[in-house]
């Protein structure tokens, strides 16, 4: 059970993605208990569509896992899971970033990276998009920044840079792990 | 920056009771893996998604299961 303080710790993190995810798309930050006792998060109902420069579109499937804040002195979330997916505009994968350490009997206990390429034989070769390519924690702010800045998705606000800059400086001071 | 900056509103937040949770993951579960949550609750049971990290649709799912939920283990 949340109490209060954990509650408002809670709801800061919350409101911190969810400017990190309006500077590219206005879905609702949807949020949880899930069966293992943490916060489940997402955004919309399904993947967030992102408009690109040109007219075409990707997606971005966001989830998290969070741990209820514990009523200390400074409630801390900690992100227990992330999966943050980039489909094409058909709905394919592209690139999965994924930290998921408890999933299975064999879990990967790293963050890692999945490469969907396997339509090209070189990839296919090394079942390249069943690989956990190690990555270190990403966080969110940095893959927005990324789908702006190099894959071209188009920003919906002025202040999208002063924005992630803000809440990656925050990550940066708050985070319990990296 | 474009025209196509929008007058956004934020944060949109919503903290999800346990029925709008389940109405929500079951809204998950169809649209993502085409079955209902009843078979996947099932399927859940028998042990039958154990390679998800390969299935980012899957893995969402897995990670998105309410406390509520009518799974009858502790998994």
């Amino acid at each position: 059970m949340t109490t209060n303080k954990g509650h408002e710790a809670l709801q800061g993190y919350l409101e911190q993605l969810q400017k990190i995810v309006s500077c590219v798309a206005q879905d609702v930050c949807f949020a949880y208990p899930n069966n293992k006792g943490r916060q489940a998060l997402a955004w919309s109902e399904g993947a967030v569509k992102l408009k690109r420069e040109g007219g075409t579109a990707l997606f971005i499937d966001i989830g998290q896992e969070v741990d209820d804040p514990i009523p200390e002195n400074k409630p801390a979330v900690t992100t227990r899971y992330y999966i943050y997916s980039i489909l094409d505009a058909d709905f394919k994968d592209l690139i999965g970033f994924h930290y998921h350490p408890e999933l299975d009997d064999d879990p990967v206990m790293y963050p890692h990276i999945h490469v969907y390429a396997d339509a090209d034989e070189r990839f296919a070769l090394f079942n390249l998009h069943k690989r956990h390519i190690p990555s270190g924690r990403v966080a969110l702010e940095d893959v927005i920044e990324w789908l702006v800045v190099e894959l071209q998705v188009k920003a919906i606000r002025e202040d999208w840079q002063k924005i992630l800059a803000e809440t990656r400086q925050r990550f940066k001071e708050t985070r319990t792990w990296a | 920056m474009s025209s196509d900056v929008l007058d956004h509103k934020e944060p949109n937040i919503q903290m999800l009771d346990e029925d709008q949770a389940a109405k929500f993951f079951e809204k998950l579960v169809n649209s993502y893996l085409g079955i209902s949550v009843e078979e996947f609750y099932d399927r859940y049971r028998k042990g039958e998604y154990k390679d998800a990290c390969n299935n980012p649709r899957l893995l969402k799912v897995l990670m998105m299961i309410p406390k509520a939920a009518r799974i009858g283990d502790d998994k």
